[in-house]
């Protein structure tokens, strides 16, 4: 039943914050929450519970090396949203805390989804809670973000609908029931039509992909993360992008049992690698430092994409990767709210000198960056070294050789962009902005413990946490395809020698990664 | 019982057409709002009767046929605005591909592995034919209220493929997804009009203040 | 002797001075003394023992078991760590003080801990996941050294390119690491010469590694961010830092096994390098950039005896390379020595005038004795002249490339190569510093901040005596680096093939003493003959009135010829206002040599990658139609995909 809490918890408290009547202690219903959450979450993944509680729901592996992820997220933005919403005072908030609220159950609930209907039905109202807490700044640039995000992210997300069904005529069509549970479907494996489980798997790639922000259908990720306000963005990038990735891992684990590995494998690893390009390029050329967090998280997502094409052990880096993007990814949002609070403007050519005016701030806002583009001692570095090891062991030696040029990238452009953003002598029209933004310990906090959990889940990874990505690897990690051969001598220093017999690529010493 | 479902669901492929010639927005909203109803009356058609089946069938056909358009209209209304007058896509164009797309989707359906039940039924054309309508409406129109018709025709399709599965899905599956979907144009036209206030037009032209 | 109490006292000093650096300078200085001796002293116990330290830790981080291991080898290194990490920091509080820079003196002591302890780390992590999170950390802790000056744009810039040239290199040792350890399947470190599937990756080492060494044409980062740092920095920075670069091709090319075209290829590039970079070095009108490029020819130089024990290894004798090992390892530490004295040195005529061109300079000599007669030294040092340190590891290298030029086996002529590169690099680089030294200390001052310059105070003499004594006595006692020299270069050839290996150091050492006994004789006799009475009378002086300061050999003027014979590499670039007509108005000349590499190779690769991130922008345009064109794109090519690969 612990488990059915985490769905309920928010959404009850969403009604209750629907209810209460006073704007200046609403916001309060958020950290309680959050800790209650979180709580549990933490409880669950220690004390995990038997077999899920019906077919269509429960806290299998997968959730569980996930979701708590999501809520300890959850958490540090529900600590910064009431300073956030009070600062906000003239904004009223009833809509937005029980909007919140009600993303945090729901996302609980599509990561615990069993069913793809109830995946479905769950990612989409995740979709639509966020609306109106993306144009909660009630501007018109907002509103404009709003519509493309609801009209690219609705025409994708009709798409993995569309992917669900052929999924389940797949199975009416293998001579299956149509059940569209997980089990089921994956019990059915090889029986399954091949046309239509390549279909369903083209289509809910492209949905969910588009929910992830992965490239080509990144569109919306610049205007809604650069419009909705940064508590928004931290849980949009670091919570929302996690659920479309457990829906694909959850639909890719179906077709991988219907003897598609091949095919999995080989779009997921260049729609990671295309989305890593593309987010690279952007990130050279952009001006505004909110929306080069949204092109950051699209590079993201094709690192967890790239991992997870390659299986086992990339797979499990890619699971430890979705934490850290959690943990980094909120922090910079949250301190990048901060800043463009206090400049009042998100170009580099209107904000500079922010180490001047708004220094912890800024100081965060580096750290962030370097714990993002991979730097010890924080997490990043440890899950992309995890992808970059098994795509060499992987036999891809281009594919690593072309993901870290376009991480080299990536970083030549986040530093050109946040240096002049802290660097310089602040504008004279920015000093203003202190009056609406002073930098209470309030909004610090929960940017550092989101950087602090970053570093120690980088240093020190939980036993139980490691344990957790594996048994999700064995879960939904499906068949890696045996290295192509073609391949294998490509850029010779990665060449696996085919006299000696493959590495043993996972002993590592106490973290034995379930498979090769 | 599969007469009058491809008679349904014909009528539904025609009004695809429809939606892509016409300039003038209310006769797409119409287009969209009967096909809409159409569309509800399916499921009544193809099952024994269940009080949930109704249910389902009278709240699609009345958002889809009546709020939504209604919404809609009275957006169109308040903006003054009678058509979408430089489409991305000329309506001849558009229209021919269309009726191309209608034939493929037709000719795709034959090559498609069907179960004999639903070999000899319009439900995969028309469902194919009506994404793809959806798909050009979305890429072509300027006018935020033609894109949303789009949106909702391409949702249309989907819910005919959905149909497919109608035997096997759980009913409170099907009744979820239709809420999802329902709540979504509905939020979509909320959005829309707040854009026609803020804004002050429906030209979607005007919509590219968010860029690089 | 084992050295983990004073390593464990070392790296918690360290921290402590990490911690304190902010607020309190004295007692971030005393836990950045106790660093260093206890750094120093486990170093110099490895050193003089001979056996190496390791300690496996019960505990992990990131997930592997900490694995410490203090070899001879490593031992070079850290030591070196040591004395220039302590020199520099006394340095420091008086050159970059409180009452100075009260914004960034406690940031600089701070980062200045951290580098030390970080650099520390590197040659002690035997395992790949912690050798390479020491190595980022250690690279990011310099980034806020080399940008000390933040409000100077110069600095940032310099400070941004050397970051990312130095995330370039850490993401080869990304794959250089992983690759690694998929290979292994572990990612302990270790002797590696078995498995010659391993053998390619030693280019990734030596891309990733060269970049932060500054290894030819990857120096691209290193003559603006050691002239734009300030001068401690610049100190550790070509002191030390560059030289992390130069212990993971020292430490993987001993693991690793190596080929004869590698061995070769990091022979040719550390030839070109040692030709190339003096000679750039002799075009540089700016005193530091001069003493950055320099650094460029050292590690040319370093890598000449590196690459020629590699090439000793591949063709199967060892032995044949030792020499030469013993060589480069010695000149790590000598130049460490001597160009941190150097850049001090320099950083005192910065302090004194606050310009680094030398064209601004002139006649310091009388204003600042200590200042010159430590630079002069330092010159001479590192132009290799009898008796000083330079001498003895080039003369070491000199032996060790003749030794293998002769022994006749695949590959050798390029010893000789080198050997020759060496010696016109040799010449060069005397002439080099004659040029700096005759502009800067001699002649009359060119401009008012010259003729006003002031001599450095105590806090910044005194450690440049230390580190000019150690020079001397390098130079004139070889045998005193004999035993850690033999000790290095056994841990390096590993227990396998470590027969008997004496270092010729004793005969040098007897000549060293005579010559330098002779040349204190000398100048006993000069200063009599001196003080016995100059007569000063007017030179001849062209008949002109009164000659001018601006008047006198320039630096550019001084280096005409190298770069004239250097052309086709330097591609200087000149403007010439010609006298033309008959009343001419004004006549200019103007030669700068550019950062060839930099300008001519890599910035116009990266305008051409910021061109593709600009026309890639532009698909952002804002139209939703075609955004949801771009997710129906996507879709086809993704159907396209999912079927093309089944109908194979």
């Amino acid at each position: 039943m612990r488990e059915l809490l985490l769905v309920i918890l928010p959404l009850a408290a969403a009604g209750v914050a629907a209810a209460w009547p006073d704007d200046r202690t609403r916001p309060l219903l958020l950290p309680v929450t959050g800790v209650a959450h979180a709580a549990l979450s933490l409880w669950l993944l220690i004390a995990a519970p038997g077999a899920a509680l019906t077919p269509w729901f429960g806290y299998d592996p997968l959730a569980r090396a996930v979701l708590p992820a999501v809520s300890l997220l959850f958490l540090a933005c529900a600590v910064y949203g009431v300073p956030y919403l009070r600062l906000r005072g003239e904004r009223p908030n009833r809509v937005f805390v029980s909007l919140f609220l009600a993303m945090l159950g729901l996302m609980s609930l599509a990561h615990q989804a069993l069913h793809l209907g109830v995946l479905w039905i769950s990612v989409e109202a995740v979709t639509l809670s966020t609306v109106p807490l993306i144009h909660f700044n009630n501007t018109a640039r907002a509103y404009e973000a709003t519509w493309k995000y609801l009209l690219v992210g609705g025409t994708g997300i009709a798409l993995s609908l569309l992917g669900s069904f052929a999924l389940g005529y797949a199975s009416l069509h293998g001579g299956g029931e149509g059940d569209l549970t997980f089990t089921a479907l994956i019990a059915q494996g090889a029986a399954l039509s091949r046309p239509w489980v390549l279909t369903a798997w083209v289509l809910v790639l492209v949905g969910y992909g588009t929910k992830m922000g992965l490239a080509p259908m990144h569109t919306w990720k610049p205007d809604a993360y650069g419009e909705a306000p940064g508590i928004v963005g931290a849980m949009l990038a670091g919570g929302v992008t996690t659920v479309a990735f457990t829906a694909i891992l959850r639909v890719r684990a179906v077709v991988d049992a219907a003897g598609q590995g091949a095919v999995t494998h080989r779009t997921m690893l260049a729609l990671g690698l295309f989305s890593v390009l593309v987010a690279a390029l952007f990130m050279l050329a952009t001006r505004d430092f909110k929306r080069l967090l949204a092109y950051s998280s699209i590079e993201h997502m094709g690192i967890l994409s790239l991992g997870a094409a390659l299986g086992g052990a990339g797979l499990w880096a890619a699971l430890f990767h979705v934490w850290n993007n959690t943990m980094t990814k909120g922090a910079l949002f949250l301190t990048a709210g901060n800043i463009r609070r206090a400049a009042g403007a998100r170009t580099v050519d209107e904000v500079r000198g922010m180490a001047w005016l708004t220094p912890r701030s800024a100081m965060l806002f580096v750290i962030g960056l370097f714990a993002v583009t991979a730097c010890p001692p924080f997490g990043p570095f440890f899950s992309e070294l995890g992808i970059v090891r098994a795509t060499v062991a992987g036999g891809h030696g281009v594919v690593a050789a072309l993901l870290l040029f376009c991480l080299l990238l990536a970083f030549c452009g986040m530093t050109r962009l946040v240096f002049a953003v802290v660097d310089g002598r602040p504008r004279a029209g920015t000093r203003k902005g202190l009056d609406r933004m002073r930098e209470r310990a309030a909004l610090l906090v929960s940017p550092m413990a989101l950087l602090l959990i970053s570093m120690g889940l980088g240093l020190f990874t939980p036993r139980t946490l490691q344990h957790c990505w594996q048994e999700a690897v064995q879960q939904v990690g499906g068949e890696v395809p045996p290295a192509p051969t073609t391949s294998a001598d490509i850029a010779g220093a990665t060449a696996t020698d085919p006299v000696t017999p493959p590495p043993p690529v996972l002993a590592t010493t106490h973290s034995s990664k379930p498979r090769s | 019982m599969s007469e009058n479902l491809n008679i349904f669901v014909g009528l539904a492929m025609g009004l695809n057409l429809v939606a892509l010639g016409s300039s003038r927005l209310t006769s797409v909203i119409r287009a969209a709002a009967v096909q809409g109803v159409l569309l509800g009356v399916l499921p009544l058609l193809m099952e024994e009767f269940h009080w949930m089946i109704l249910v389902v069938a009278v709240l699609t056909m009345l958002v889809k046929g009546g709020l939504i358009p209604s919404l809609l209209n009275r957006a169109v209304k308040s903006a003054n605005i009678d058509r979408d007058l430089i489409p991305l896509v000329g309506y001849v164009p558009s229209l021919l591909l269309g009726a191309t797309g209608t034939l493929a989707a037709v000719a795709v359906a034959q090559r498609l592995p069907l179960l004999p039940a639903h070999a000899h039924t319009l439900l995969v054309p028309g469902a194919l034919a009506s994404v793809f309508t959806g798909l050009v409406l979305l890429i072509g129109r300027v006018k935020a209220i033609t894109q949303v018709c789009g949106y909702l025709i391409l949702e249309n399709g989907i819910y005919l493929f959905g149909l497919l599965l109608l035997h096997s899905t759980p009913l409170i599956v099907e009744g979820g997804i239709l809420l999802d979907l329902t709540v979504a144009v509905f939020i979509i036209g909320i959005i829309v009009d707040r854009i026609r206030t803020e804004f002050d037009t429906l030209d979607t032209h005007k919509l590219n203040m968010l860029r690089e | 002797m084992n050295p983990a109490p004073f390593l464990l006292i070392a790296v918690v000093a360290l921290l402590l001075a990490f911690a304190l650096g902010g607020q309190s300078a004295r007692g971030w200085l005393a836990g950045l003394l106790t660093g260093g001796g206890g750094l120093a002293t486990a170093a110099l116990g490895v050193l003089l023992d001979g056996s190496p330290w390791d300690w496996h830790a019960r505990f992990a981080l990131g997930g592997e078991t900490v694995h410490l291991r203090l070899d001879a080898v490593s031992a070079m290194f850290l030591l070196l760590i040591a004395v220039i990490g302590a020199a520099g920091g006394v340095y420091s509080l008086t050159y970059w003080g409180n009452d100075e820079h009260p914004r960034s003196a406690g940031t600089g002591r701070r980062w200045w801990s951290a580098l030390v302890l970080c650099m520390a780390l590197v040659v002690n992590c035997t395992n790949g996941l912690h050798f390479l999170i020491a190595w980022e950390l250690f690279a990011l802790a310099a980034y806020p050294l080399v940008t000390l000056d933040r409000k100077n744009r110069e600095a940032r810039a310099a400070g941004w390119l050397y970051l990312a040239a130095s995330h370039a290199g850490t993401l080869v040792l990304f794959v250089f690491f992983g690759a690694l350890a998929a290979k292994t399947g572990s990612w302990e470190l270790g002797d590696l010469r078995s498995r010659p599937e391993v053998a390619p990756l030693f280019w990734l080492a030596m891309f990733g590694f060269g970049v932060k060494a500054g290894l030819f044409p990857l120096y691209i980062w290193l003559p603006s961010a050691h002239a734009n740092a300030p001068s401690h920095v610049s100190a550790i920075m070509s002191g030390v830092a560059i030289k992390m670069g130069i212990y993971g091709i020292v430490r993987f090319g001993g693991w690793l096994p190596v080929n004869t075209t590698q061995a070769l290829s990091l022979i040719g590039l550390a030839t070109l390098g040692t030709v190339l970079g003096i000679a750039f070095a002799h075009a540089q009108n700016d005193l530091k950039r001069l003493l950055a490029y320099c650094s460029v020819e050292n590690v040319g130089i370093i890598l000449i005896g590196v690459g020629a024990a590699l090439l000793g290894q591949a063709n199967g004798h060892p032995d044949w390379g030792r020499l030469a090992l013993a060589g480069a390892l010695l000149h790590v530490w000598n130049h460490g020595l001597f160009k941190s004295l150097l850049f001090l040195g320099s950083g005192s005529v910065l302090h004194a005038t606050g310009t680094r061109e030398m064209t601004q300079l002139g006649g310091l000599w009388r204003k600042m004795p200590w200042t010159a007669s430590l630079f002069a030294f330092g010159s001479a040092a590192i132009s290799a002249l009898p008796p000083l340190n330079g001498f003895v590891s080039e003369w070491l290298i000199y032996q060790g490339l003749f030794r293998l030029g002769l022994s006749h086996a695949a590959g050798t002529w390029a010893a000789l190569v080198a050997g020759i590169g060496l010696a016109v690099a040799g010449a060069l680089a005397l002439a080099c510093f004659v040029k700096l030294c005759g502009v800067v200390f001699l002649g009359a001052p060119r401009t008012p901040v010259a003729a006003h310059a002031h001599e450095c105070g105590t806090g910044m003499r005194r450690p440049m005596l230390v580190l000019a004594g150690v020079c001397l006595a390098v130079g004139l006692l070889p045998v005193l680096v004999r035993t850690p020299l033999e000790h290095a270069v056994a841990a390096w050839c590993l227990a396998g093939d470590a027969t008997a290996f004496a270092l010729p150091l004793a005969p040098l050492a007897r000549a060293h003493l005579a010559l330098g006994a002779a040349l204190v004789v000398g100048a006993i006799l000069l200063f009599r003959r001196i003080r016995g009475g100059v007569v000063r009378r007017l030179t001849w002086d062209c008949g002109y009135a009164a000659p001018a300061a601006r008047m006198q050999y320039t630096s550019g003027a001084l280096a005409g010829w190298t770069i004239s014979w250097f052309r086709w590499a330097l591609w200087p670039v000149k403007k010439w206002h010609r006298l033309d007509t008959t009343l001419p108005r004004d006549a200019a000349w103007e030669e700068r040599t550019p950062e060839t590499v930099l300008e001519r190779i890599v910035q116009p690769v990266a305008r051409a990658l910021c061109w593709l991130g600009v026309q890639t922008r532009r698909t952002q345009h804002g139209r939703l139609q075609l955004y949801i064109l771009y997710l129906v794109l996507g879709l086809l090519a993704l159907t396209f995909m999912a079927l093309g690969g089944g109908m194979k």
